[in-house]
Order: structure tokens, then sequence, then C-alpha cells
């Protein structure tokens, strides 16, 4: 399961159904409401999530026959209270909680290559495409994004200088490059440089974290997990 | 509410030594336009006494307090499931404040639709201007939301 990365903009009314199985909408259970009956059906809340148990939750409601819908108007307002241990942490255990639904979850041991694409809101809310999706002998989530591009070239680049292949070792280092400035310029805003890059050094360490914290939570369940990271812009709100 | 069958609807709180944080919620808790049926504050285990912090609140509110012993929010919340005596079990947390109208838009798709088994409303963050987490976090939850 793909979680958080996409949710928050549905419009009110019914969430859109399981037309994705590697993402599925869910409600967030510091403002949601259950039916006694769903909450009796589907069972309590899963004690093996680590994070995500609230997606579990919605996802066995959904399965148990029922609707789930959306409603703005109720609104609770969250303080925010962060600190940047707090926010690695965060990021880290949403990437250690993330194999183990997805396990649960996505049947059968299937290779699933993912990328976002949210050019098309209102068609698409999810906005999780999958590029492959074959079976497998273990069951793997690859995310494609900017970020993974990114680190990938790094390692060729290093690979190459190391065995000394010389197209790889001009070429490899000029991806890794496009691909870190394209990372940067996706939270870019000229009129706020400094901040720009701060914000973008953030992302990075969450992302980071984030990456790293699926790939041990995947060894645990046995799952290849390579989360899929923003890669929507995302500048700093003026 | 105009339907004639009336739906009871609990509203469970999970908190962990933040009593300083309780208040605020339990304060936008009765001022609800839709007064919750039953108000349970699911204390995991806390080390921190909350006593003074849920004093002022005993007249006003429908407050009930449970200690679960073992840690964890999904066990904490499993405790909250099985002691809400509510048809609609509400969640919120500590550190969350309720807009009056909260409960009643959360509780009305409800009626309207019998399929409906949950109902997600909307989450405001706020956070202080200066802290560059808290922007982070801000312009993270904007670019999703474009």
């Amino acid at each position: 399961m793909i979680i958080d990365i996409a949710r928050c903009s549905f419009q009110r009314g019914y969430l859109p159904g399981k037309k994705n199985t590697v993402f599925h909408p869910f409600f967030a259970t510091c403002n949601a409401a259950f039916r006694r009956e769903a909450l009796d059906r589907a069972g309590g809340f899963d004690l093996k999530c680590r994070t995500g148990e609230d997606v579990d939750m919605s996802i066995r409601v959904a399965r148990a026959g029922y609707a789930l819908w959306y409603e703005p108007a109720a609104t609770v307002r969250h303080v925010d209270r962060h600190t940047l241990v707090g926010m690695l942490r965060q990021w880290f255990n949403y990437g250690v909680g993330h194999p183990y639904l997805y396990r649960k979850h996505v049947p059968g041991p299937r290779l699933q290559v993912c990328r976002l694409d949210t050019s098309n809101r209102a068609a698409d809310p999810i906005g999780v495409r999958r590029l492959l999706d074959v079976r497998f002998p273990f069951p793997g989530l690859v995310g494609a994004s900017v970020f993974h591009l990114f680190h990938l070239a790094l390692a060729a680049a290093l690979t190459a200088a190391w065995w000394g292949v010389p197209t790889a070792a001009w070429l490899a280092p000029g991806v890794a490059l496009l691909s870190g400035a394209w990372y940067i310029g996706l939270r870019f805003d000229w009129r706020r440089p400094v901040r720009s890059l701060a914000l973008a050094g953030l992302r990075y360490t969450a992302d980071f974290a984030f990456v790293l914290g699926g790939l041990l939570g995947g060894l645990r369940h046995g799952v290849l997990y390579l989360a899929l990271t923003r890669t929507r812009r995302q500048a700093p709100s003026t | 509410m105009t339907d004639e069958r009336r739906l009871t609807a609990s509203v469970v709180v999970v908190t962990k030594d933040r009593p300083e944080l309780i208040g605020e919620l339990l304060e936008s808790l009765t001022r609800q336009t839709l007064r919750p049926d039953e108000v349970l504050v699911i204390d995991n285990n806390s080390t921190a006494s909350y006593d003074e912090a849920l004093a002022p609140y005993r007249d006003r509110l429908p407050l009930r307090v449970v200690v679960e012993a073992t840690p964890g929010i999904a066990a904490a919340r499993n405790r909250g499931i099985r002691e809400a005596t509510g048809e609609i079990v509400a969640f919120t947390d500590d550190d969350c404040r309720t807009a009056p109208e909260w409960l009643e838009h959360l509780v009305k798709p409800f009626y309207r639709d019998p399929h409906i088994g949950a109902v997600g409303g909307h989450v405001e963050w706020l956070g202080a201007a200066d802290n560059l987490i808290c922007e982070f976090y801000r312009a993270d939850r904007e670019a999703l939301t474009q």
C-alpha cells in the first residue's frame, strides 16, 4: 500500500473504490467515525501495524462491503508540534509500516512498479499509475521517482568509476546531476532561494528515512519495498 | 437532527502523557452542536496524571476515562471500540480541536445511506509560521491537495 502519499484531495462524497490495488483511499483516525456494525464486521485495529492502522481499517471496512464517505465540513484542527528528529522518526516509521500493509492487502507475489501521476485529478483522484505488474518469486513494490533515479545514477557512476568504464563514467554522473537538479527544481521558488533549498534538504532527509524504513520493513516481511517518494511540485508557501 | 431514529455517538480519544493538551480538545467538545452521548478518554498507561486536566469537564461532558495497559495506539483504540456504547464511534486525537459542527457533520452521512460504514472529515493543520519543519509539512500537504 502506498499510504499518505496521494490522499487528501478527495471531493465531498463517496471515496473511490478499489480500482487500484496499490493505493487504497483511507481516513486518518484523528478525524473519522465508524458505524459500530462495520467495526464489528471488520474487526478491531490490527496490533501488528507499526503505522497505517487507519489505512488497514479503512480497507477492511470497505472490503466488508461498506462505503466510505468523505465529509470536509466535519473539521478538526491539528496543532503541529514538529521537531527534526520527530519528523525523521515519523517518515522512517511510515516506511517501516508500509511493507506489512502491502503484504497483507496485495494478493499474491507480484512485482509492481508504480509512479505518481496526478496530472488529471478529476478523473483519477488517486494518481498512482502502475507501469509494470507481473508475477514474481516474491512480492515487490518499486516506486519510480526522481529520488530513485538520482541514487541509481549515483550508484552507476561510482561503479563505472571503479571498473573504469569510460562511457558510463561520464553518462551516469550526468544523469545523477540532472536528476538531482530536477529533484531540487520541483521544490524551487526563485523568490525564496534559501528557504527553497532548506525545504528541498528536508524533503531529501524525509525521503531518505522513508525509503530506508521501507527497505528494512520489507526485509522483515519478505517484500522488496522501494517506497514511492513524492514527485509533485512542492514550493515553499508564501 | 430531524430524523426520528437517532443514532447514538461515542467520541473516543486516545492519549498518553499529554494532559496539558487534552483540555483544549475537551473544551471544543463541549461546544458541539450535536452533543456526544459519551466521551471516552483512553489513557494508554500514562505516567502523568490526568485528574487535574479532566476535572473541569466531568460535569460538562458525559466523560468516561479508561486506562489501557497494553502500549500502542491500535490496542488503545480497540479498547475504545470495546468500551464505547454508541452506534457511531468517532475518533479524534488529543492534539486536535474540533469545530463546533464537527460531530454533527460526521454523523449525518450515516443517516443518509445505511451502506456507509465510515465517514472521514477534513483536517486543518496549524503550525508555527517560522518553524521550517511545519512549513515543510504544510508545503507537502499543499502539493497533495492542489
